[in-house]
């Protein structure tokens, strides 16, 4: 993260480029005389991301990492992140391309048996 | 490569050898006293938990699916989505012909399966089940007779 981040070379005030629109720089509320605390939030905040960040490969599971994620990025974006892909698997299955790998079980679009059309059933009781 | 069979009744034992062909790594795959057993590992994603499967099936009931490890478990105190008495999981709406006898086990209770567990994980993290379905009000059981 920290490459992306520029100073520049008359004023020395540091500069974060939108990735998709380099005019724009994520660093341009960082005027250290207004805001003080605010560069070394994000510098605190990065540091701790990228622990948990790397804290995540070793937990197996989508509840574990989803929280690890949630503690970084919060759980608004997290859940909305997730919930675009599971309802980008079920958009698969429904349009007959899902199938599961059949040595592991993993889904996906490549190989394997296709996961035919159905419907979940049953109760929460 | 899965094998095709006609609208006729699958017999147990071709459910086993279709199993067997196309789920070499089953850690239990038998009949015993006209039921058959299978017992696999899925993992639906490869950031997943891997789960331990268990399906019994008799012929002319449909087959019932448990996840013996690691346990289920309740989200929030709230009760699994999609399930016979938070004990099997429903796969499928019975009689609409997703399953009959003369479908595989191979071809559609297991990878039906793996995508029960994918939307089970991804209910534990939005809370909300991703996989569609239905909660209708019947009676509350898992053997339902097969077609």
């Amino acid at each position: 993260m920290e490459k992306f981040i520029i100073s520049d070379a008359k004023t020395g005030r540091l500069i974060l480029p939108n990735p998709t629109n380099r005019d724009e720089n994520f660093a341009d509320k960082w005027d250290e005389e207004k805001y003080p605390n605010r560069k070394n939030e994000f510098f605190k905040w990065l540091a701790r991301a990228k622990e948990d960040f790397l804290d995540l490969s070793s937990k197996p599971g989508f509840l574990q990492i989803s929280e690890g994620l949630k503690k970084s990025l919060g759980d608004k974006e997290v859940v909305a992140a997730f919930e675009k892909y599971a309802k980008g698997t079920r958009s698969k299955r429904e349009g007959g391309k899902l199938k599961m790998n059949l040595a592991t079980g993993v889904l996906g679009t490549t190989s394997g048996v296709g996961v035919k059309a159905h419907t979940f059933f049953g109760d929460d009781d | 490569m899965m094998i095709n069979i006609s609208s006729k009744k699958i017999s147990l034992i071709q459910q086993l050898n279709a199993i067997k062909e196309n789920y070499p790594s089953s850690e239990i795959c038998l009949i015993t006293n006209q039921i058959l057993h299978w017992e696999g590992l899925l993992r639906p994603t490869p950031l997943s938990e891997e789960y331990r499967v268990k399906i019994l099936y008799e012929l002319g009931y449909t087959p019932k699916v448990w996840v013996l490890n690691p346990a289920l478990s309740k989200r929030k105190g709230v009760n699994i989505p999609h399930m016979y008495g938070q004990s099997t999981l429903c796969l499928f709406l019975p009689k609409d012909g997703s399953w009959r006898s003369n479908k595989l086990i191979a071809s559609t209770i297991i990878p039906w399966a793996s995508e029960w567990l994918y939307f089970y994980e991804m209910w534990h993290v939005t809370g909300k089940w991703l996989g569609g379905g239905v909660h209708p009000t019947v009676p509350k059981r898992d053997n339902f007779k097969d077609i």
